[in-house]
């Protein structure tokens, strides 16, 4: 069941990643300006995160997809919408480069629960 | 203030009933094996705090006497058709954990789930389980708490603002709500993280 859980894990990351783009990128204008493209695609990316955790309920759990969640829809959108805003309109890359990303961002999460998982040393009197 | 603030919970709470076992349904899968070898361990007259809609009733042994508390009627009309399956040793009392009705030192074993991240006084609440609990008995509790990771824990502060309204408050310091309470902790658990914990904490047998 492990095994299943990382998979549902990784298609959370990358569906939150990938959705949050293609997000962006239908809303974001090449003529905003690049504060405003920032700040509207973090808020795009935060909607995204908001339909994945609904959507991945009865698999998963607030904590696994709001970790990840939070730095891949947050610098995704940010970053998805400074690129559009500069008129980037190689979708390939932005692509590649967001599944990467979102892969890393939960590789890392599921790292560090694996280093953290288990007793806690207590203190004296504890 | 007190009678206002015990209201708003019941109404908060009664609200979440209708949704609460969809909203859980992951977490029953991801930590309900965690939450059977730890609730295994209740024997005795054991106290469930925020028994729910009853969703982890599932995962006590037979030799656990249960009282399921809550403080929401909703919850416990859900909680009602679950305990069918379990029988007669289970029974459901309307309760607060702030002021519970139960003499001092007659529960053997407090256990809780998620309970301590949405009673308003958490540390009034964890009293008065160490008041009823028996000198040298067991509080067993997964709880989520506020992560120490610093990005993750700014991140929680902000978000209760907004889940308090509707559910939990996502940044307590339940490790230091059980010691200020007056518990011995024994044993501490990360099952998520630094986030979702399981604890085991005693009654001290001296005053």
């Amino acid at each position: 069941m492990g095994f299943i859980f990382k998979l549902v894990d990784y298609a959370a990351a990358i569906l939150m990643g990938i959705g949050t783009l293609f997000l962006v990128v239908a809303v974001v204008d090449c003529r905003w300006n690049m504060i405003l493209s920032m700040v509207v695609g973090m808020l795009l990316g935060t909607i995204v995160l908001a339909l994945v955790l609904i959507l991945f309920t009865g698999v998963s759990t607030p904590f696994e997809i709001i970790t990840v969640g939070m730095p891949v829809t947050m610098l995704v959108g940010m970053g998805i919408g400074m690129n559009a805003a500069a008129g980037w309109s190689n979708i390939v890359s932005m692509i590649s480069v967001v599944i990467i990303y979102s892969i890393a961002v939960q590789f890392g999460v599921h790292r560090y629960n694996l280093k953290l998982k288990g007793d806690v040393p207590l203190g004296n009197g504890e | 203030m007190g009678m206002e603030n015990e209201k708003n919970t019941v109404l908060k709470w009664d609200r979440a009933a209708k949704s609460f076992d969809w909203m859980n349904r992951g977490v029953e899968v991801r930590f309900g094996d965690k939450k059977r070898e730890w609730f295994s361990k209740a024997m005795g007259k054991t106290l469930l705090v925020a028994v729910g809609t009853g969703l982890d009733l599932p995962y006590f042994s037979p030799g656990a006497d249960i009282i399921g508390i809550d403080i929401s009627g909703k919850m416990l009309e859900k909680a009602k058709e679950k305990i069918l399956k379990r029988g007669e040793r289970t029974n459901l009392v309307r309760a607060d954990v702030q002021e519970l009705g139960f003499a001092d030192n007659s529960i053997d074993t407090i256990v809780t789930s998620c309970t301590f991240c949405s009673v308003p006084d958490p540390v009034k609440g964890l009293k008065e389980i160490l008041r009823v609990l028996k000198p040298g008995g067991k509080m067993l509790m997964f709880e989520h708490v506020r992560s120490n990771i610093f990005w993750m824990g700014v991140m929680m502060d902000l978000l209760s603002v907004l889940t308090r309204r509707v559910g939990p408050e996502l940044n307590r310091d339940t490790h230091a709500n059980i010691i200020k309470a007056g518990f011995c902790l024994n044993r501490e658990v990360n099952v998520y993280l630094d986030m979702v914990k399981l604890f085991e904490a005693i009654k001290p047998r001296y005053e």
